[in-house]
C-alpha cells in the first residue's frame, strides 16, 4: 500500500484534480474526497495535506478564503485558479507518461 | 501575489501561525464530527508543530522573519546597554556630522554645478603670466578684446560678460532710504545662454545690452525679490536709483540662479553696456571675466586656440602703451598663456581663497571619523567579549556562524544608522555657522547650502 511518503510526488495532482471538480471545499473534504474516491486505497496523513495546500496557495496554483459556518468555526475554502488548471493538465498529462512507461515495462520485461 | 504576500506574512508571524493552527483545529473538529474519537483525530493528523514550520516556510520570506527577529533582538540589546549605546551613537554622529558639514561647504563651494544649462560646457578665461619665476593667474578681460574674441568664435561657442560682484548703495523710495545690494553687470545674452528663464516679468536679451548707457533697466535675482520685496507680483516696472542713475526693474530671473561668483549672491543683474568709466571701449580697463559658453561636441582646445589669436592682438596692440617697462617684463607680458577653465561650480575669490584650507579640513575630518569608527569598534569589541557567554550557547543550541553573524552585524547596522542619523542632524545646525564665521557685514558671503541627498552620499 503506498504510504504518505511515497504519495507525495502525486499529491498535488490528487488536491489539484478534487479542487477542478469541486471548487469551494475546505481541506477535511479533499482529504475525504481522496479517500472515498479510492476506496481507502490512498490514505494520507490529514496534516501533510496542508502544508502542500499552503505551498500551492503561494505558487498561485489555488486560492483561500476564510468563511465563518453556522457552528462558528472559521474554515479555509480553496479553489483552483487559472494557473492551477494549466498545472493540473500539465501534472496530469506526466502523470498518464510515467504510468504508461512503468506498465510498459511491467508488461515486457 | 507570491512574493509580496510572502513578505507581508514575515512581519505578521505570530498571527500567521494563529491561522495555520486554526485551520488544522477546524479540521481536526470535522474529524471528530465524523465519528473519530478526538484522539485518534489527532494521531492521524500527524504532528501539528511540525506542519506548522512547514506551511510557515512555504508562505513566508524566512530569511526576511530571521532578519525581524534580530532586528527586534538588537534594538533590545541596545537599549539595555544605555550607555554604551549612547556613547557609540555620540561620537559615529559627531564625526559624520563634522564630515558631512565639510563635505557641505566643499560641495557647495568647489563642486556643486551652477544651475545652468550644460554647466560641463560652461568655461571661464584665466591668463597665467610668469614673473620673477611665480606663476599668477589672472581672469580679468577687457571689452574691446572681449568683443573681438566673440565674433572670432561665433560658431563654436558663445562667449558672456560677466562682471565682478560689487555692493552698492541704492534706494527704492526716497534719497533718504539708502539700502545695500549686490550688483553685477552681465551680457545681455547671458540668460537665453544660460538657459535661464524669467520668475516674473522678462530677463535681458541680447537688444537689451547693445548701446553704452542706453539701457537703464534692472533683473532681480529670484532670492533678492523673496527676502526684499516678499515676492511682490507688482515688482516689475518699478525703479530704483543707484547714485544718479534710475534703473527700472523688468522681471526677476528664475531660482535658484543668482550669479556666477559662488559663494556671493547677486541681488540685482544690469546690462554691461551701463558700465561706467568708457569701460566699454577701453583696452586697459579690466572689469569682468569671460565665460564661454560651448556648443555641443566642440572641444574647448579648438575654442582655446582661436581665441588665443586675439589674445595675443590684444597684448601687442596694448603692450604699445607701455612706457617704462623692461625687456624682461615685457617678455613676460606678452608670453602670457590663455587657459580655459571650468566654470561649472561658478568662478569666485573664495573659491580660491578657502579651496586648499577645506580640502585640508576635510581631510582632516576624515581622521577624525576614522578615529570615532575605531572608538565605536573598540565599544563592540569589548561589548563581545562580555557576551561570550550568550554566544556560546546559542552555538550550542544550533545557531549557525551565518546567522550569529547576522545578529551582530544588524546590531552594528542599528548603531550605524542611528549614527547616521545624528550626524545628519549635527551637519544640518553647523555648515551655516562656519559660512557665517568667513562672512563680514561688508561682504556677505552667502552659499547656498541645500541639505539634500547629494550631500549625504
Amino acid at each position: 500500500m503506498p504510504k504518505s511518503d511515497k504519495l507525495q510526488g502525486s499529491l498535488d495532482l490528487l488536491i489539484l484534480k478534487v479542487l477542478s471538480r469541486r471548487p469551494n471545499i475546505h481541506g477535511y473534504a479533499i482529504i475525504s474526497a481522496i479517500r472515498q474516491i479510492s476506496e481507502e486505497i490512498l490514505k494520507v496523513e490529514d496534516g501533510s495535506l496542508y502544508p502542500a495546500l499552503h505551498r500551492m496557495e503561494e505558487e498561485g496554483w489555488i486560492r483561500a478564503k476564510w468563511t465563518n459556518t453556522d457552528a462558528g468555526i472559521r474554515r479555509r475554502l480553496y479553489e483552483l485558479t487559472k494557473a492551477g488548471q494549466k498545472q493540473l493538465a500539465e501534472e496530469e498529462s506526466r502523470w498518464q507518461h510515467v504510468t504508461l512507461a512503468v506498465n510498459r515495462v511491467l508488461r515486457m520485461a | 501575489m507570491p512574493l509580496w504576500s510572502r513578505i507581508r506574512n514575515a512581519f505578521r508571524g505570530d498571527s500567521l501561525s494563529g491561522e495555520i493552527l486554526e485551520e488544522y483545529e477546524a479540521h481536526i473538529a470535522d474529524a471528530v464530527a465524523d465519528g473519530l474519537h478526538p484522539a485518534e483525530a489527532r494521531r492521524q493528523f500527524g504532528r501539528p508543530l511540525g506542519l506548522l514550520e512547514a506551511s510557515r516556510d512555504s508562505r513566508i520570506v524566512s530569511w526576511l522573519d530571521s532578519l525581524r527577529g534580530d532586528v527586534v533582538f538588537a534594538w533590545r540589546q541596545l537599549k539595555k546597554n544605555k550607555v554604551t549605546s549612547l556613547a557609540a551613537v555620540l561620537s559615529i554622529g559627531l564625526a559624520m556630522g563634522a564630515c558631512a558639514s565639510a563635505f557641505r561647504l566643499i560641495d557647495a563651494l568647489l563642486l556643486r554645478p551652477m544651475p545652468v544649462d550644460h554647466p560641463e560646457r560652461l568655461f571661464v578665461l584665466a591668463h597665467e603670466i610668469r614673473i620673477d619665476g611665480k606663476t599668477l593667474t589672472d581672469d580679468f578681460c577687457a571689452y574691446p578684446m572681449f568683443r573681438q574674441m566673440r565674433a572670432l568664435v561665433k560658431d563654436r561657442a558663445e562667449l558672456v560678460a560677466i562682471s565682478y560682484v560689487s555692493r552698492v548703495d541704492l534706494t527704492f523710495t526716497t534719497a533718504e532710504q539708502i539700502e545695500k545690494a549686490n550688483q553685477q553687470y552681465v551680457s545681455g545674452w547671458m540668460f537665453s545662454e544660460f538657459g535661464l528663464h524669467p520668475a516674473l516679468g522678462r530677463v535681458f536679451t541680447e537688444d537689451d545690452d547693445k548701446t553704452p548707457g542706453a539701457h537703464p533697466l534692472a533683473v532681480l535675482s529670484y532670492s533678492y525679490w523673496q527676502s526684499r520685496f516678499g515676492g511682490d507680483p507688482h515688482i516689475v516696472g518699478r525703479s530704483f536709483r543707484i547714485g544718479n542713475d534710475r534703473y527700472q526693474i523688468i522681471g526677476v530671473a528664475q531660482k535658484p540662479f543668482s550669479g556666477t561668483e559662488t559663494g556671493t549672491m547677486v541681488d540685482i543683474f544690469l546690462p554691461t553696456m551701463m558700465v561706467k568709466n568708457n569701460a566699454i571701449a577701453r583696452n586697459d580697463y579690466q572689469w569682468f571675466r569671460t565665460f564661454v559658453k560651448l556648443k555641443a561636441g566642440v572641444a574647448p582646445k579648438t575654442v582655446r586656440d582661436r581665441l588665443d589669436l586675439a589674445f595675443r592682438d590684444y597684448l601687442l596692440e596694448y603692450a604699445k602703451t607701455f612706457r617704462t617697462v623692461s625687456k624682461e617684463e615685457m617678455q613676460a607680458y606678452l608670453s602670457q598663456r590663455l587657459l580655459l577653465n571650468s566654470a561649472a561650480p561658478g568662478v569666485s575669490k573664495l573659491q580660491a581663497d578657502y579651496g586648499l584650507s577645506l580640502f585640508v579640513l576635510g581631510v582632516l575630518v576624515l581622521l577624525v571619523l576614522a578615529i570615532a569608527c575605531l572608538n565605536v569598534a573598540n565599544l563592540s569589541a569589548v561589548n563581545a567579549t562580555a557576551r561570550s557567554r550568550e554566544i556560546a550557547l546559542r552555538l550550542c543550541i544550533g545557531a549557525g556562524m551565518g546567522r550569529l553573524l547576522q545578529l551582530v552585524l544588524i546590531e552594528s547596522a542599528l548603531l550605524a544608522c542611528a549614527g547616521a542619523a545624528a550626524g545628519g542632524v549635527f551637519a544640518f545646525w553647523w555648515a551655516p555657522y562656519v559660512v557665517n564665521m568667513i562672512s563680514s557685514p561688508v561682504a556677505p558671503t552667502q552659499l547656498n547650502l541645500p541639505a539634500d541627498w547629494r550631500v549625504l552620499v
